[in-house]
């Protein structure tokens, strides 16, 4: 089925159509859910969600756009809420030193790179990865980051600042990436890392 | 390691863009689960009226199969003399051994006491020789009930009267497995044409008792007919259902006004099932079997749907978005600006174990009689979507997590049933109340969910 198949088939609450798009779109969204998430559990519990919404809310995509993108910012909608509503944002939200981080790294599975990159996200503490999640890779202003967050834009930017610095230390430590260089065509791949 | 030394090894936008790649590349794959549990959040549970459906396709097809289809009845008369090929020959006294077999329908009531003494001495001057199968007879067979009067068939015509060997006897055996003999001494003394019967249009006219004293058919021993008290039903009933309210508590019956603002309506459902039937005695039959509902009743609500946030169009992936939510309003008095009425429905798909008890109240004529039934029917619901009044009075809330499963249904009817043969028809008014509410736990208001509808149904005579 093409795209405009599913969406129409989905307008019309049809169950093939709406499990056509679920199987379409639901690795990728995951993986969205995944980098905010702190467990799979939860990443499934705001896939849930998420669809959910997207399957409810169909009407309001008015073809302004990639409708990739429109399920993606709802994803991340889904998210967020999730994690304000078992408050789970206010643990580390304002974590100001993070010095004493521990860089796990027998928790990184070595698989594949992309996996690799996403595991080390997922070991910042939750505030710094949700902003970094929102700012580096979703897109999102600071200013709406603080609207969505409930902080301020300074502390958003702040919280990215830190966050990016602890992750590159991060991916250095686990040799994804070369300290040597300043092109992106020579990071290092997978196999090389060892 | 400092890890905030400040120092980025990278440019800051090629950082971002090698995260960005990495996470777009990066791919996992939900647990079964999720998929489950999105699907039933909007549509309900679909995986049993599929099997529900098709479970009461194959029973009702199988029911109408075996009731309908019958084998011929020349093909039960052949298969029975089949079956009596190279069998052990009927049990004849001894005398009467020398036979020929014939199968006959027949009415064994007009035996007479009198025949019987003519053939027990009849029997004593026979000779001692095996029966014989009469296959040359088979195509000879005139089935003599009711829908044959209309021929001319006689019971045995002339040209087999003539065919057969003066030396042996002639046995004939009905459908009940009583044997009777005709004494070769009746053929030798008894010229052709009077074994004749009368023709077809004089059987108005005689009395049948008439016939078989002029034609004597005798007895040997005699199977003891027993009628079986088995009936098999199939039935379906159209209905229409709808829920009687109940206030909860004293905060809701404070709310008088709840019944007035809810409007609901009623919708059709229907219910099928068989049963097994046990006949007392002539006048109490139980019941016991198995039965397939699916009740509805509408709801009218008004959909609110509040926009929660508007992203601006002014970032990488383009696009403005609203994340949406929708609330059900009872009523539109209690609806913000901007509902939109909508029509939801409460369906609820069970099985139920329906055991009761018919009285046949007055026989009408030979073949109709009026009939009254009640019966307690333990019921399983097994597919369900529920919305609820929530305990703001305000908006109706999915109950499906609450509803109660398991519920005791009891029923009232009363229908004219026909009789023809071993068949039955039925039809009349049936009504249904469900006795625990709909749903456990606690809620404004208690729901008893009722039907009301006509009932056709089917109904076969076993036999053994």
């Amino acid at each position: 089925m093409t795209v405009e198949a599913i969406i129409l088939g989905c307008l019309n609450n049809n169950p093939t159509a709406q499990r056509e798009l679920y199987n379409k779109y639901s690795p990728k969204m995951l993986s969205v859910c995944y980098r905010f998430a702190q467990n799979r559990e939860d990443a499934e519990d705001m896939l849930q969600e998420g669809f959910i919404k997207i399957f409810n809310g169909m009407q309001s995509f008015e073809n302004k756009g990639a409708f990739e993108g429109w399920m993606r910012k709802i994803m991340v909608h889904s998210c967020i809420n999730f994690l304000k509503y078992y408050k789970k944002l206010g643990q580390n939200a304002h974590l100001e030193f993070a010095e004493n981080i521990e860089i796990k790294e027998e928790t990184i599975p070595s698989i594949l790179q992309a996996k690799q990159v996403v595991e080390c996200i997922r070991l910042l503490p939750i505030g710094y990865r949700t902003v970094l999640n929102l700012y580096a890779i979703e897109g999102y202003s600071h200013k709406e980051i603080a609207e969505l967050l409930d902080i301020e834009e300074s502390t958003s930017r702040s919280q990215y600042t830190r966050a990016k610095s602890l992750l590159e230390a991060i991916l250095i430590k686990r040799r994804i990436i070369d300290t040597n260089t300043l092109r992106r065509s020579q990071f290092l791949p997978a196999w090389k890392n060892k | 390691m400092n890890i905030f030394m400040g120092n980025s090894f990278y440019n800051d936008d090629e950082l971002e863009e090698f995260l960005k790649q990495q996470a777009n590349n990066h791919r996992m794959y939900p647990s079964d689960k999720v998929w489950r549990n999105i699907q039933e959040s909007l549509h309900g549970n679909m995986r049993w009226p599929a099997l529900g459906f098709f479970s009461v396709l194959i029973i009702s097809a199988l029911v109408v199969g075996t009731l309908i289809i019958e084998p011929g009845k020349k093909m039960i008369a052949e298969n029975y003399l089949r079956s009596t090929k190279n069998t052990q020959p009927v049990i004849l006294p001894q005398d009467a051994e020398n036979a020929i077999i014939l199968t006959e329908h027949f009415y064994p009531a007009h035996i007479t006491q009198q025949t019987i003494q003519y053939v027990s001495r009849s029997l004593s001057s026979q000779q001692n020789q095996p029966p014989q199968e009469a296959t040359a007879f088979n195509q000879n067979i005139v089935l003599f009930n009711n829908s044959l009067l209309n021929t001319s068939n006689l019971l045995i015509p002339a040209s087999t009267l003539h065919a057969l060997p003066v030396s042996k006897d002639i046995i004939l055996t009905n459908r009940s497995k009583e044997k009777y003999i005709m004494p070769r001494t009746l053929l030798l003394s008894t010229a052709i044409e009077s074994l004749k019967l009368p023709a077809a249009s004089n059987y108005f006219q005689t009395k049948e008792e008439d016939i078989w004293r002029s034609f004597p058919l005798f007895t040997t021993a005699p199977t003891k007919q027993t009628t079986f008290p088995f009936d098999f039903e199939f039935y379906i009933t159209p209905s229409v259902s709808h829920r009687k309210w109940v206030y909860n508590d004293e905060n809701t019956k404070q709310a008088p006004s709840l019944k007035q603002m809810v409007h609901h309506a009623p919708a059709m459902g229907i219910e099928t099932g068989f049963s097994l039937n046990y006949h007392l005695n002539k006048a109490f039959t139980l019941k016991a079997g198995l039965q397939f509902n699916m009740r509805k009743y509408n709801l009218d609500a008004y959909r609110y749907t509040r926009p929660t946030e508007i992203i601006p169009d002014d970032n990488v992936l383009n696009n403005d978005v609203a994340d949406t939510t929708s609330t059900y309003y009872i009523a539109q008095s209690v609806a913000p600006d901007g509902s939109k009425k909508i029509t939801l429905s409460n369906s609820y798909y069970q099985i139920s174990l329906p055991i009761g008890v018919d009285w046949r109240v007055v026989n009408i004529s030979k073949k109709l009689s009026w009939n009254i039934g009640v019966a307690v029917q333990p019921t399983y619901t097994f597919d369900k979507t529920v919305y609820a009044i929530d305990n703001d009075l305000k908006t109706y809330t999915n109950a499906n997590n609450r509803l109660r499963n398991w519920n005791v249904n009891a029923n009232a009817e009363t229908f004219l049933r026909y009789k023809k043969g071993d068949m039955s028809w039925q039809i009349g008014p049936q009504f249904r109340y469900q006795m625990l509410p709909t749903l456990s736990g606690s809620s404004p208001v208690k729901e008893y969910l009722f039907d009301y509808g006509v009932k056709v149904g089917f109904i076969k005579t076993l036999s053994h």
